[in-house]
């Protein structure tokens, strides 16, 4: 695939566009990866992150109307903050019942 | 514009502004031009610093002193003329001694953990205007900005409690995260107050719009906004009588059970530091800055700021230290519902106001 | 120029920094040096911010992610005492499965987007600040947005304590 790589400087869309991808898969290797809970919501939110820098170097660069990339990434924080509250009031739900964290022993609906 | 009286362009009224002038015009007839700004700011960083050390330094001092004379007996008056070297002698003592680090501890976070308090109370101090176009920068966010640099230590106390391996240090440490951030609610709203009054979040700004009439004469909201900034803000940097995580009778220490030497010095410099700009921005938001009649502008921030300090440190004196659920009960019980009506009649009031003119 | 230079300088020392608090966060053992290095992310990534032009979410990027989420995640790890250190016993055909996807998935995404042109993109900046603007736009073109956002915080405060309450 024709890949035309952006100057160093001035930072110009494609740079925080690659950022957002990095992050996003980094935290994809975090979500899929780990056992622990808590440590998959960590990653989650990694990966939110990187989307928000998309929308927001979108934003900078290909600006539409009202900052709409910008308000977007405001509503992704909000979400994320929704999602992080009640991931966490599971979790210690969970953990009072099987004293454990670890998604592989959660598995008493399978098969 | 410097209130009445002394005209900003005299040396004597704005010597630092001054300086910084001086130093900028002889330092750009040697360097190019981004390495000026670079080596100003840093100069105008460093003196920033210097200056809250030894505003610290003294507050210490200070508020040894009149808690002592409140409860009628004479505070630290050995060291130097009235006890003045005090803060010298605690500096000099707690430089000497050890940093002990538990054997349960998690070595990186408990060394990482002071700095993740001080830093935030330190940087917050590079908005706050001095006088008129005399901050290191004047942020068009200033006000949020400060707000967050205060809700930054909360993840240094969970990280001071956690990584000490010391199940008092936990405990303290979750108790005052937990005060932290319910008090950062109502201290968020309260401070839109004078933000709609002003039109503008910059502190500059603010203190601008305060040149005609002080903030804390808005009435009616004015005195109630002031009054829950003070509350929210002394829970905020954790100081009696919303000291319960920290009290020596009560959980040994709390958070910082385990540090000692430096390490303890970089906590205690963090709260100095931040209950001053818990006073510098209350002077700021509602009593006017700067603004003043006859002395230089920077001279009457520091009189104002020092003034509510002393009135935090007359508070301290004098209430006891509230119990853990009763402190939760008026953060979330009376602070936040009161700090919600307040904006809403600021808001109201306002565009009246506006609609009247 | 020197402008762009710093903008870029910047942006370079934000990212790595994320980057490598990433990198940090999958490879550590211990639950709480993850935490910290999540917080390292989301500080860099709200550095990024301010080179991108969003100077309000810049700040409100530290005062909600790093002040109250990473907060909640601190207590939820808190309140969740494992063995400190997590035992390796998992196989490791998963974490090369988890890696070699996550890398296809960068790969096929960058490729797509320095390889697609842009026809919208103009460098001019975004003038600042950016509080006006954001709130004019939250409560006129994105209102319904706003409000349903409002709703859902509700609803899951109102979720998280029902569902984390003790019996």
């Amino acid at each position: 695939m024709p890949t035309a790589l952006p100057p160093l400087y001035p930072i110009t869309l494609q740079h925080g566009l690659v950022l957002g991808a990095a992050l996003f898969s980094l935290g994809m290797i975090g979500a899929l990866t780990k056992r622990n809970a808590i440590e998959i919501l960590m990653s989650i939110e990694v990966m939110l992150n990187g989307v928000m820098v998309t929308f927001i170097s979108f934003a900078r660069h290909a600006q539409g109307p009202a900052l709409g990339g910008q308000i977007f990434a405001i509503f992704i924080m909000t979400v994320a903050a929704a999602e992080a509250a009640v991931g966490l009031a599971i979790v210690i739900a969970v953990y009072r019942l099987r004293r454990s964290v670890a998604v592989d022993t959660v598995n008493s609906l399978q098969g | 514009m410097t209130g009445l009286g002394c005209p900003a362009d005299l040396p004597i009224c704005n010597p630092f502004q001054y300086l910084h002038q001086l130093v900028a015009a002889i330092l750009g007839a040697i360097l190019p031009e981004p390495i000026l700004t670079i080596l100003v700011t840093a100069l105008s960083i460093g003196m920033v610093t210097t200056l809250v050390a030894i505003i610290v330094m003294s507050q210490v001092w200070a508020e040894r002193r009149v808690v002592g004379f409140m409860q009628g007996r004479l505070g630290p008056n050995r060291v130097g003329p009235a006890g003045l070297l005090q803060s010298v002698a605690d500096a000099v003592k707690l430089l000497a001694k050890e940093i002990i680090i538990p054997y349960q501890a998690d070595r990186g976070p408990f060394l990482l953990a002071p700095l993740l308090v001080l830093v935030p109370s330190l940087i917050v101090w590079s908005v706050i205007p001095w006088g008129p176009g005399l901050s290191v920068t004047d942020l068009n966010v200033g006000v949020l900005f400060v707000l967050a640099m205060g809700a930054f230590p909360t993840i240094g106390i969970l990280t001071a409690g956690w990584s000490s391996g010391n199940k008092y240090a936990v405990l303290g440490g979750m108790r005052a995260a937990a005060q932290l951030i319910s008090y950062e609610i109502p201290m968020v709203l309260i401070v839109m107050v004078p933000v709609i009054i002003a039109g503008s979040m910059s502190l500059g700004g603010i203190v601008q719009a305060q040149s005609v009439a002080w903030f804390v004469f808005f009435l009616p909201v004015g005195p109630i906004a002031l009054l829950l900034f003070l509350i929210a803000g002394i829970a905020e940097v954790n100081r009696s009588p919303f000291d319960l995580p920290e009290a020596e009778s009560e959980i040994v220490a709390g958070f910082h059970t385990e540090y000692s030497g430096m390490a303890f010095a970089l906590f205690f410099l963090a709260e100095y530091a931040n209950t001053f700009a818990v006073s510098a921005m209350a002077t700021v938001l509602f009593f006017g800055g700067w603004t003043g009649p006859v002395l230089p502008p920077f001279l009457w921030f520091f009189i104002k700021a020092y003034v509510v300090f002393l009135a935090l440190v007359w508070v301290r004196a004098t209430l006891p230290r509230m119990r853990y659920d009763q402190l939760m009960r008026v953060a979330w019980k009376v602070a936040l519902p009161v700090a919600l009506l307040t904006v809403g009649a600021t808001a109201a009031e306002v565009s009246l106001r506006a609609m009247a003119a | 120029m020197p402008t762009e230079l710093l903008v870029a300088g910047g942006f370079y020392t934000f990212a790595v920094l994320a980057i490598l608090g990433s990198i940090a966060l999958i490879l550590s053992r211990v639950i709480f040096r993850s935490a910290l290095s999540l917080t390292l992310v989301l500080a860099s990534v709200a550095g990024a911010y301010v080179v991108l032009g969003a100077d309000f979410l810049a700040v409100v990027q530290i005062l909600v992610y790093v002040g109250a989420i990473m907060v909640l995640i601190i207590f939820g790890i808190m309140l969740t005492p494992q063995q400190v250190v997590l035992e390796t016993a998992r196989d490791p055909g998963k974490a090369v499965a988890g890696v070699a996807v996550a890398a296809a998935v960068f790969v096929v995404t960058t490729g797509v987007l320095l390889g697609s042109t842009w026809p919208r993109s103009n460098p001019t900046p975004v003038d600042m600040p950016t509080t006006a603007i954001l709130g004019e736009g939250l409560l006129t073109t994105f209102g319904l947005p706003f409000e349903l956002a409002s709703i859902l915080l509700l609803l899951a405060m109102i979720g998280a304590i029902v569902i984390a309450r003790e019996e």
